[in-house]
């Protein structure tokens, strides 16, 4: 008789989410497309992405409920965002249009409007790299001085 | 005669020499709680930059500290290519940079943040910008929290 001994996943609580690195890259963004870029990267949004597009809509839901108090309270919406545009199914996104926040924010529909028009369903891919094998990046990064 | 009516956000006017409106918020709410520490964490991690004591503050950004005088937010980063255009900055190389330019950072041609040129040793350019709703800062071009 054959048998397998199998383990279940680790099980992911919106409480152990570590948002520290979204709201330092929320306290220093400059412009929306910068906080965009910054949280598509995030362990936080990465993380969320993998819970169920119905429970990011909700605590999208409550995050927008009342003015932010503090820096986490201020990034949360955003990260909840991007986590939904990650979804490969995009009327997660398409739903989250009908949520406003019930307080004056310019960023928030000015990134829900790129997200949307940038939607690109997406998948992770972990590759093994054999050694000596170059990987580029292909980002150009700049500093221009006008005078 | 009653006072004006003053909005927490309201834009003001601010225009390019060639007289087009640049896009911008003068945000007059008081910045979430929260936003001191961060400032306490970007003086730890950039030990080599000078950290002004202002702010926090969300009336004003990076571009809104380069571009117009500390008095309003400038969001996108349209606005700041108009402005570059119309009124006329031209590009020039590093040795050729003294105080008082203006550096732009740009990630993938998308303009993210920009500050002003205070000193320049050698190779070293020194900028002085303000880093989001938090505080400003003098710093080398490239020890920031924005790519260059």
């Amino acid at each position: 008789m054959r048998y397998q001994i199998l383990q279940d996943g680790e099980m992911r609580r919106l409480e152990d989410i570590d948002f520290s690195r979204a709201e330092l890259s929320f306290a220093v963004a400059n412009t929306p497309s910068f906080l965009i870029r910054k949280l598509k990267s995030d362990p936080a949004v990465i993380e969320l992405s993998h819970f169920e597009g119905n429970e990011l809509l909700n605590w999208l839901m409550e995050s927008v409920r009342n003015r932010p108090t503090s820096l986490v309270q201020a990034v949360k919406p955003y990260v909840y965002l991007i986590a939904i545009a990650s979804k490969l199914d995009n009327q997660f996104l398409i739903r989250a249009g009908d949520i406003k926040p019930a307080y004056e924010d310019d960023w928030y529909p000015y990134i829900y409007r790129v997200l949307t028009e940038s939607y690109k369903p997406t998948t992770t891919t972990i590759f093994s790299l054999s050694p000596g094998a170059v990987a580029s990046n292909s980002a150009i990064h700049s500093a221009t001085v006008f005078n | 005669m009653r006072p004006p009516l003053i909005l927490m956000r309201s834009p003001l006017k601010l225009e390019t020499r060639r007289r087009n409106q640049i896009e911008n918020y003068l945000n007059r709410e008081p910045v979430a709680e929260g936003f001191q520490k961060a400032i306490e964490d970007l003086k730890k991690r950039y030990p080599n930059a000078k950290h002004r004591p202002v702010g926090p503050s969300g009336q004003y950004n990076c571009h809104g500290l380069t571009f117009a005088a500390r008095r309003t937010w400038i969001r996108d980063p349209k606005e700041i290519n108009k402005i570059l255009d119309e009124d006329e900055y031209k590009q020039i190389q590093q040795n050729e940079v003294i105080p008082g330019d203006i550096a732009v950072y740009y990630l993938n041609g998308d303009v993210e943040h920009s500050g002003q040129v205070v000193k320049r040793e050698s190779y070293f350019i020194w900028i002085l910008s303000k880093w989001g709703q938090c505080h400003e800062a003098i710093h080398l071009a490239g020890d920031c929290e924005y790519d260059a």
